[in-house]
């Protein structure tokens, strides 16, 4: 993640067998980032909260769940960035985006619009980017294998989610 | 520690699905928004000939029902000359046949729902639901939005037509995707006549016409495009008539009586004739006016029914006369959606007897006779764009579900007269507002008198920018829940539709009588069917029909009335279960009593 890093703000490189200093632009903490990020997508889900739940409550508790939960991941990942935080991080942001999949094509499996899927808009792409962004920033905070695995699972996850669209399972 | 090539290249996989498959419906959209024909290669109005839609023949009859099957389906048809359209038809063409019934003679429509599982281009779910607009069908069978049918179920419909000569239509209701279901083609006329209709001296026969009109946009490999351009409307560039681009229709010189059906998912028309002459209404949706009105421009909301007549014994052989479209304000027009159709005078008249316009059609329609004084309630309904959801006094549908089906935005008792205010106070849309189940009579727009046309019983009336309708209505026969919405079937969709409850202890309209999954049992009419009740001699369209059964509903009546007896006979496995167990019973009966006949002793 390009401007983000785990440790500060100079990193150093190994070049030709030295180690050299090489001076980099200010780069954001992945903490910090991913608090941020944090933030901004809890925001989304908070402030459309109240049109959800007019559809039905359980829509609106949902986006309720995820923004408080996204707005509490903030300061917990700032004061305590352990594994077991990220993980959770990573776990809820990946629920709500698979989340987001299933309403824009299979539709909300339950619900006054239950099987029909929602048009994607703007807002909601890019929040969803944001949330992937936002997994990337946990997953570089993790140690190198556990990382691997994670992504390990998240590729499974792209697979059978292309596999079920191309099979037509998927809307 | 940062991350690799190899692990941004894995969540970039992962984003991918993420993002695409939600994008990709858009895109999809998009595409073909851009694909769209270009005006240049559509065909000239005009050069493509009118046809009428079939009529459809029952399978099978009874003593008092005619039976019907029709099969939804996904066909390619030729719409736009030399091109196939896969559409979606009752019995895989649209409009579907049309169902012509006379008064007193049910029908059941068995829908067979043959519809792909998921809509090819717009990636929905599928399901079907079929309303049979104009008539007082029990709830169960009014296509009430939820009670929705899956590809490959399917429901007997059940109609009475006891209710006055009228032109009804049978069209898709299935909730949140009644626009799309709709515009791929599931629309078709419903003709029912009566003694009183077809002893007029108004044409009848071949000229009287259905003209289905509705509006399409074409990719230019001829595939339907459909662009609900953020939940306002769908509006399409090519004007079909009965499925035919602008055709152009020969006539002699004479009168014809055309019964005009706004099947369009979101576009209003202003009608008027090429020549400027005028035409007379004699009929709105709910069947003939009391008495004929006479205009040279005819408003005309998704879902309306009208019956013109236009006389064309003042045309010379050989004049061209256009239906033309002026364009109501809040539609998307363009350069191709000013004209519909053109009538080309090609002959003098085969035929003069049933060529008038009798000053006086239909002055007991006991709708039309109701007063204002008899009102017991008056309620007002909003119709308005609430939080980025189209809403009636802050309704939607979701209450409707959310609620478990309960939730009612009005309850008149079974024959009470009620006034409905319908208000819309926008100046950015239109709003055709259907009420099921009732005619009513339309009191006063904005406190002034309706359009001269609009004199005759209804059940759809066009709320404008700006302004507040008043009808009027008796509220039966039937009793139980019922919709009203707006007939944009993109605002439908998108929730603009609540729900009434007239009287209580009515059928639930999704428990009573449930979809059922296919194969579906033959359709049998009676066996041992006795004189006059066979096929060839039932009373067909154009005869004079049976006589109603004494104390068989009426058009309008209030009174409660027993819920139609089923006398079809479908012969399927709980039929023959039924029937074995009947046999066992009796030898069990017989073994019990010896074989005992009347009037043996033991």
């Amino acid at each position: 993640m390009a401007g983000i890093t785990a440790g500060g703000g100079r990193t150093s490189g190994r070049s030709g067998g030295r180690v050299v200093s090489r001076a980099r632009p200010a780069r954001v903490p992945a903490p910090l980032a991913a608090a941020l990020l944090s933030l901004a997508v809890a925001w989304v889900h908070l402030a459309y909260a109240a049109s959800h739940l007019r559809q039905w409550w359980a829509y609106g508790a949902f986006f309720v769940a995820a923004g408080a939960g996204q707005a509490l991941f903030a300061p917990l990942v700032l004061r305590r960035p352990v594994p077991a935080v990220l993980y959770a991080g990573i776990a809820g942001n990946v629920a709500i985006v698979l989340m987001y999949v299933l309403t824009r094509t299979a539709g909300p499996p339950l619900g006054p619009h239950a099987r029909v899927p929602e048009p994607a808009g703007p807002i909601d792409l890019a929040t969803t980017a944001a949330e992937i962004v936002l997994v990337g920033v946990l997953l570089s905070m993790l140690d190198a294998r556990a990382r691997r695995r994670v992504l390990d699972v998240l590729v499974a996850g792209a697979v059978a989610l292309w596999a079920l669209r191309l099979t037509g399972r998927l809307p | 520690m940062e991350l690799s090539r190899r692990d941004l290249l894995k969540l970039g996989f992962f984003g991918s699905a993420a993002l695409m498959l939600p994008a990709e419906r858009i895109a999809r959209t998009q595409l073909a928004i851009a694909d769209r024909m270009p005006a240049s290669r559509l065909p000239q109005p005009f050069t493509v000939p009118f046809a009428v839609p079939p009529v459809a023949t029952p399978v099978a009859r009874t003593v008092d029902t005619d039976l019907y099957s029709i099969a939804q389906v996904e066909a390619p048809v030729e719409i736009l000359p030399g091109l196939k359209t896969p559409i979606w038809g009752y019995n895989g063409i649209t409009p579907g046949p049309t169902i012509v019934v006379p008064q007193g003679r049910k029908t059941l429509v068995r829908q067979l729902c043959n519809l792909p599982a998921v809509h090819p281009t717009l990636r929905y779910n599928v399901w079907s639901s079929t309303h049979l607009h104009g008539s007082a069908s029990l709830p169960e069978y009014d296509g009430y939005a939820s009670d929705f049918t899956n590809p490959g179920e399917y429901k007997d419909y059940q109609y009475p037509n006891f209710q006055n000569a009228r032109t009804l239509w049978y069209h898709d209701h299935g909730v949140h995707i009644t626009a799309p279901n709709a515009y791929m083609g599931l629309a078709a006329m419903y003709i029912l006549h009566d003694q009183h209709e077809l002893a007029l001296p108004i044409p009848h026969g071949i000229y009287d016409v259905p003209l289905i009109i509705k509006d399409a946009m074409f990719t230019s490999s001829g595939e339907l495009i459909f662009d609900d351009r953020g939940a306002s409307g769908m509006f399409g560039d090519v004007i079909l008539v009965n499925g035919r681009p602008w055709p152009a229709m020969p006539v002699q010189r004479r009168k014809y009586r055309f019964r005009l059906l706004n099947a369009s998912v979101s576009r209003s028309y202003l009608l008027a004739l090429g020549t400027g002459d005028p035409f007379t209404v004699i009929g709105t949706d709910g069947g003939l006016m009391p008495a004929p009105a006479e205009t040279t421009t005819l408003r005309f909301g998704m879902a309306e029914r009208y019956e013109v007549i236009v006389d064309f014994a003042k045309y010379p052989i050989g004049t061209r006369v256009v239906l033309q479209n002026l364009g109501p304000e809040n539609n998307a027009d363009f350069e191709t959606t000013g004209v519909v159709m053109a009538f080309d005078v090609a002959a003098d008249a085969a035929h003069t007897l049933d060529n008038a316009i009798p000053p006086v059609i239909n002055p007991d329609n006991e709708v039309m006779r109701l007063a204002p004084s008899q009102a017991v309630t008056t309620r007002h309904m909003r119709f308005k764009r609430e939080g980025g959801q189209w809403t009636i006094d802050g309704q939607t549908w979701e209450d409707v579900v959310n609620s478990g089906f309960t939730r009612v935005v009005a309850d008149p008792k079974l024959g009470d007269v009620e006034i409905w205010e319908l208000e819309n106070s926008s100046n950015g849309w239109f709003h055709p507002v259907h009420i099921h189940l009732v005619d009513f009579q339309i009191l006063d727009r904005n406190g002034g008198p309706p359009l001269p046309y609009e004199r005759g019983p209804k059940d759809v009336v066009y709320v404008g920018e700006g302004e507040t309708v008043r009808v009027l209505m008796r509220f039966g026969p039937q009793v139980g829940r019922y919709m009203m919405h707006c007939h944009n079937l993109v605002h439908e969709d998108h929730d603009m539709m609540v729900q009434f409850e007239v009287g209580t202890g009515g059928h639930h309209p999704i428990d009573h009588d449930r979809p059922k999954h296919q194969p579906a049992p033959e359709l049998h009419g009676d066996e041992d069917r006795g004189p006059g009740s066979s096929p060839s001699s039932g009373p067909g369209p154009g005869r004079a029909p049976a006589p109603a059964q004494p104390g068989s509903p009426t058009a309008g009546s209030a009174k409660p009335k027993p819920k139609p007896k089923r006398k079809v006979t479908v012969k399927g496995k709980k039929v023959r279960k039924r029937k074995a167990k009947r046999k066992k019973r009796k030898s069990r009966r017989k073994r019990r009593t010896g074989s005992r006949t009347p009037g043996s002793r033991r």
